[in-house]
């Protein structure tokens, strides 16, 4: 089940808490729907992060557990001045997605590459993108700016 | 999510609207491989009513794109909404879209 942890402080923080099923990645949009909701973010804004949370968390839950393994994921959404902050935290096997292989993007259709293109939408879709590895728990931040 | 149907002899139009997750995705492919079975030659997946869309979302149109030229046929996006243009700019993926954006089978 996710759980939804409003925090003080004039909602300007939301947390959402996931396990490593697909069927769960729908309850981070709607988490991303409400923040951006109560901060009277607009629709256009948030797509592209609707995008990148969709790659990110498909990625952690198709490839970072072993068979079998329950995992945890924590999303938090943070505004912070003119920049909305999402921090997303897993216990899977340690991967830096910073570190994967740029995507060609000029081949022609019958050229490109089938793998790769979650990557590249994560990277395109922030205007920052920050990975750690800390306390056992890969925390990708993704920041974009509010124009 | 519900995808809609259109076609007119052997030419297809799958309209998919919202926001295509995985899952949304993979409903595309059953209907993709749905329309081949059927005999489709032309198939044109338009996507004016659609929020955004993910990479699986975009392999499944390169794949069937790929199997369809190969033998002939041919599956294009058309009408994307601006967020899909987008993606699909972003991505490299802009001429997947038909020229004209205007199927044959379209009001």
């Amino acid at each position: 089940m996710a759980n939804f942890h409003g925090k003080p402080a004039g909602f300007d923080i939301l947390e959402v808490s996931l396990h490593n099923q697909a069927s769960q990645i729908p309850l981070a949009h709607e988490a991303l729907d409400q923040f951006a909701s109560r901060q009277g973010l607009p629709g256009n804004f948030v797509t592209r992060l609707h995008v990148a949370l969709e790659e990110h968390l498909t990625n952690i839950i198709s490839y970072g557990y072993e068979a079998g393994k329950t995992g945890h994921i924590t999303i938090r959404f943070a505004l912070e001045s003119s920049v909305l902050r999402i921090e997303i935290a897993d216990d899977a096997r340690p991967f830096n997605p910073l570190e994967a292989p740029e995507v060609d993007t000029t081949l022609p259709l019958e050229n490109k590459p089938l793998g790769g293109l979650g990557l590249l939408m994560i990277r395109k879709s922030a205007d920052e993108l920050q990975y750690s590895r800390v306390n056992g728990q890969n925390v990708l931040t993704i920041k974009k700016r509010i124009e | 999510m519900e995808i809609t149907k259109i076609t007119k002899g052997d030419n297809w139009e799958l309209m998919v609207p919202g926001r295509i997750d995985g899952a949304a995705a993979h409903q595309l492919e059953v209907e993709v491989l749905a329309a081949i079975k059927a005999g489709a030659k032309e198939i044109f997946i338009n996507l004016s009513q659609a929020e955004w869309m993910c990479s699986a979302c975009i392999r499944v149109i390169l794949q069937y794109y790929r199997q369809m030229k190969n033998s002939g046929k041919v599956l294009l996006v058309t009408r994307p909404s601006e967020a899909i243009s987008e993606i699909l700019e972003m991505t490299g993926f802009k001429d997947i879209i038909v020229e004209g954006s205007q199927p044959r089978n379209a009001a």
